[in-house]
């Protein structure tokens, strides 16, 4: 799988190429945006690593040229050492699939990119149970086993769980959510969500202790993510910091 | 009030309709009184003496009147003459073959010649004598008759009186045909000679209402013919010594009477000159001419009196309604000559008296009764409108603009007012200036326009701004133009005023707001629109956010590449001297963070979401995981079913919390716990949630807690950190109505955030 890195930091080039490689990927390095929209022309690439702030163009236009002239686009990561709420909506609305703050955690890049590949090129699973590591999923009975232990869930909390398990390390918007498990209901609260989130966030324990974080994304959506990926990292640095 | 043509006094208001009312009604009244009462005898008198005298005429040439004169006294002896001179005198009458003699001699008391008399009398068989009634009677009774002796009466052709109606004046208009008393009724003396001729009116009923009251009926008015001496007069002693023509007396009507100035019985009358008197019996003869015409003036009946009384003073008081106050003086005075001009054409064409006088006195009266009350209205509502606008002259106190500088005066009302109304017109001029002088140093470019977009009125700024476009006929349309927009109207109507800056072509960016201006009535009366100058603002705004993106990424990259560097080194030549430069790097990457965030706080509009503080604080927690697992520190979060529901930002409430926890992370001991709790709570009697994060750490100085929240001033003067986090919290609090304090506890330091609670009946 070919994956075009851009950005105008040879460290971060660098890096990112570096993780790449490690995940098993054939990473294509670019410094200039219109360098990147070029070799889009020319060549196709499986997924796109882009910085938001670059000398020639702006990410976001990179990423819009791409949504509007590759069909079908090929998965997008935005990396940006800015961090502010509204900058990671605004690239994510920009077409960016998610979104990376700098400094790049190696743990989490390589589960982003893989929850990205696994996204756009999975192969259909088995039906009946669904199994995504120690969490198995029963569509016939609406039930969820998780370490042993098997919880009872609603319709709609099982769907929305399936849905972010089915989607580890990937942002995915309040929309597409709700089109995805509600269809297109109508009178929808638009608390019904954030209940739901709520309800299965208790019942499954999707809490770091147990080895998941459910995180909402600024007024975008949410992002379920395995903690094992990156609690090596943040731990250390917290431990630095202590 | 500007007159209006004409027409058009332009009366308006119900308190100008309650006065007209009160003049119209105290004037009806007025003249009513003057004309069904004899108020104004005296007045109606003068005019009717007057129409009187111009009947000047010709006695009638068929009535003689034979005085008893100076002469025949001084030739006859005094007086009373002996009943055989009188006897005399009859039978020489009796020759002449007058139509019929009326001896206006009264011969009530028996005499010796009485015999001598009666058979005269006899003889001429049509001599008519007088008898005496008078009223009242002796003894008591209502009335009495005195009747010439009883063969003197049984000899006369009739008796007849010769009562006079006198005026209040001493005048004698009228004579009473016909005396009455219940049953009783005595013609008048002269009565007979006129049915001679045919022209005495009938006789009117008996009044029997009246009871035994003696009252002059059928009052008949004297058409005097000029003043007296016009009748053929014939001096006693001539007509007695034979020296009249045989044939002079034939078939006339002879009066007999005394017309000497010392045997009294002389009468003031309309037709004499001043200050001369009439004898009685040249009244009788007026009489007699006046019925041989066929009648004296006929006095109207008192309701056309009324009516006719009415009518003038009803047209003036309309005219008071519609016309000018010239207009209305013109058509008074119109009014009165011409209701004396018809009460004289009737009197003297158709023998029909109208007394004027009250009808005149209603038009001469309402006129100044109206000015005075209209004056009175008008000035009554010019005080109450200055003391309405003194008192209620809305948003500025004009009062106090300018305080009453002149003393009030006693005495005078008039002048009262005036000072009032200069004490007001004072405050307008100044309240005027005020505005004037507030609009023209407004520190903005303003301009009033009319609703059409004509500029009104502009301050110098707005002259400095648009220079020559802003011309004596200049239109908003000119001065947005000369900012290069097409169209004015949408900024006047923009009632959000968000329709972001102008940019001039002079290199300003302006912020147009505009406010429609209504007068009193709420109508439009055009706009006011302000161009703000926002140039240094805008400027100073950019290179605020200049240096917010300086510090939010163009700060941060080096720092990440710092940290990617470090990362990525496989071999560790010195770990504690890497480790410490990742640590500064870190740090400036926190501080430029917690300084965009705080300023973010401070600045940018919220969003208000309805969330679930338990979710939120679920949230903090788990970001700040993996630091607290390195720690061995437990986050203990609120594990309930129960929705704490609050308004607000869901971002900078997790910030709010995650500072909060990662304070008490910082500062509580390795392996410790971190207590996090929620309550509702009530504060000014509204329900609120308090949300409670306890360390078990060494707590505050009172030092450190006085600095705490102040952003460069960190608590714990070892601790690394800026205070940045700490008064992110503050200021976030602050904005979701809310507040955050320090609880020093037996343990450790509790942070407590008390926030709105988010009823659902609110959202509805």
């Amino acid at each position: 799988m070919k994956i075009a890195v851009l950005d105008d930091d040879p460290v971060q080039l660098e890096t990112i190429s570096s993780v790449a490689q490690a995940a098993g990927y054939r990473p294509v390095l670019f410094s200039r945006a219109q360098a990147l929209i070029s070799a889009l022309r020319k060549d196709t690439f499986d997924l796109l690593i882009v910085d938001w702030n670059l000398p020639d163009r702006s990410g976001l236009e990179v990423l819009a040229w791409a949504r509007t002239n590759l069909k079908p686009p090929p998965p997008m990561l935005l990396v940006t050492s800015r961090a502010e709420d509204e900058d990671i909506v605004a690239g994510l609305n920009a077409g960016a699939d998610d979104y990376l703050p700098k400094p790049l955690s190696p743990a989490v890049l390589e589960a982003r990119i893989n929850a990205l590949m696994r996204r756009a090129y999975a192969q259909p699973s088995t039906p009946g149970a669904e199994i995504h590591g120690d969490t198995v999923f029963h569509d016939s009975s609406s039930a969820v086993t998780r370490n042993g232990k098997t919880v009872v869930l609603t319709a709609k909390e099982y769907a929305l769980a399936q849905l972010l398990f089915r989607n580890l390390h990937r942002a995915l918007s309040r929309t597409y959510i709700l089109e995805t498990v509600w269809g297109n209901e109508p009178n929808l609260n638009s608390r019904s969500l954030d209940m739901h989130i709520s309800r299965i966030r208790t019942k499954l324990e999707l809490r770091p202790e147990q080895g998941f974080r459910l995180t909402p994304i600024y007024s975008y959506g949410y992002r379920l993510e395995r903690v094992s990926a990156v609690e090596a990292l943040m731990g250390d640095i917290a431990s630095e910091d202590a | 009030m500007p007159a209006r043509g004409w027409l058009g006094a332009g009366l308006t208001g119900r308190r100008a309709l309650i006065e007209w009312g009160l003049v119209a009604a105290v004037t009806a009244l007025l003249v009513g009184w003057l004309a069904l009462t004899p108020a104004a005898d005296r007045a109606d008198n003068l005019i009717y003496d007057g129409l009187i005298r111009l009947q000047d005429g010709p006695a009638d040439p068929s009535i003689v009147i034979i005085a008893i004169d100076d002469r025949s006294l001084n030739a006859l002896g005094r007086w009373p003459w002996t009943r055989t001179v009188h006897a005399a005198l009859i039978d020489r009458l009796t020759q002449a073959q007058p139509r019929a003699v009326a001896y206006d001699v009264l011969f009530t008391e028996p005499e010796a010649g009485d015999a001598a008399l009666a058979a005269a009398l006899a003889r001429a068989r049509d001599v008519h004598l007088p008898l005496l009634v008078e009223a009242p009677g002796e003894n008591g009774a209502a009335w009495q008759v005195s009747e010439p002796a009883s063969d003197l009466a049984r000899a006369a052709a009739s008796l007849g009186h010769v009562n006079m109606i006198v005026d209040g004046d001493g005048v004698i208009r009228r004579v009473p045909l016909y005396m009455q008393a219940g049953a009783h009724s005595w013609p008048q003396l002269v009565l007979p000679l006129a049915e001679t001729a045919g022209a005495a009116p009938p006789a009117p009923r008996p009044d029997t209402d009246s009871g035994e009251a003696l009252i002059a009926a059928a009052p008949e008015a004297i058409a005097y013919r000029g003043p007296p001496g016009r009748f053929s007069t014939l001096s006693f002693v001539d007509v007695l010594n034979g020296e009249v023509p045989a044939d002079f007396l034939k078939d006339r009507l002879v009066l007999v009477g005394a017309t000497a100035p010392g045997m009294g019985d002389r009468y003031a009358t309309p037709a004499a000159p001043h200050g001369e008197l009439s004898p009685g019996v040249e009244i009788q003869a007026a009489l007699l001419q006046t019925l041989l015409e066929g009648g004296g003036p006929r006095t109207l009946s008192p309701p056309w009196v009324l009516g006719l009384s009415l009518l003038p003073l009803a047209l003036l008081i309309g005219g008071f309604l519609v016309l000018r106050p010239l207009a209305n003086m013109v058509l008074g005075a119109g009014l009165i000559v011409m209701t004396l001009g018809l009460s004289a054409v009737a009197f003297l064409s158709a023998g029909l008296w109208f007394p004027p006088a009250a009808a005149i006195a209603g038009l001469a009266t309402a006129y100044p009764f109206w000015s005075w009350r209209r004056l009175a209205a008008a000035s009554a509502y010019m005080q109450s409108e200055v003391e309405a606008f003194q008192r209620e002259a809305a948003p500025i106190p004009i009062a106090g603009l300018t305080p009453a500088v002149i003393a009030p005066r006693h005495g005078d009302v008039v002048a009262k007012q005036v000072d009032t109304l200069r004490a007001a017109l004072k405050q307008l001029r100044d309240l005027d200036r005020f505005i004037a002088d507030a609009l023209r140093s407004l520190p903005d470019a303003t301009v009033v326009a009319a609703p059409d977009g004509r500029v009104l009125v502009a301050n110098d700024r707005a002259r400095a701004l648009f220079g020559a476009a802003l011309g004596p006929d200049a239109g908003l349309g000119d001065l947005f133009l000369t900012l290069g927009e097409p169209s004015w109207r949408r900024f006047i109507t923009d009632e959000a005023n968000d329709l972001g800056d102008i940019l001039a072509p002079g290199g300003q960016v302006l912020k147009v707001a505009a406010a429609p201006l209504t007068d009193a009535e709420g109508r439009p009366v055009g706009h006011i629109v302000r161009f703000a100058d926002m140039t240094g603002f805008r400027v100073a705004e950019r290179q605020r956010e200049q240096a917010l993106q300086l510090l939010s990424h163009d700060m941060r990259a080096p720092q990440v590449s710092i940290l990617t560097l470090l990362e990525g080194r496989q071999d560790r030549a010195d770990p504690a001297f890497e480790r410490r430069i990742g640590d500064y790097a870190r740090q400036t990457l926190d501080l430029a963070e917690g300084y965009v965030q705080l300023a973010r706080a401070e600045s940018q509009p919220y969003r208000s979401l309805v969330l679930d503080l338990g979710q939120v604080l679920m949230d903090a927690a788990d970001t700040l995981w993996p630091q607290a697992s390195a720690k061995g520190v437990t986050i203990q979060t609120p594990d309930s079913e129960e929705e704490h529901l609050v308004q607000g930002d869901p971002a900078l409430l997790r910030r709010l919390l995650t500072n909060l926890l990662d304070n008490a992370l910082k500062y509580g001991p390795a392996g410790g716990v971190i207590t996090c709790t929620l309550e509702g709570g009530e504060e000014d009697g509204r329900p609120t949630l308090i949300a409670r994060i306890s360390d078990q750490g060494p707590g505050l100085s009172e030092e450190a807690q006085r600095r705490l929240f102040q952003p460069f001033g960190h608590g714990d003067a070892d601790a690394r950190g800026s205070g940045l986090g700490l008064a992110f919290v503050r200021t976030v609090a602050r904005r979701h109505g809310g507040q955050v304090i320090y609880e020093a506890g037996l343990v450790g330091a509790t942070f407590v955030l008390t926030l709105p609670r988010f009823i659902e009946a609110d959202a509805a």
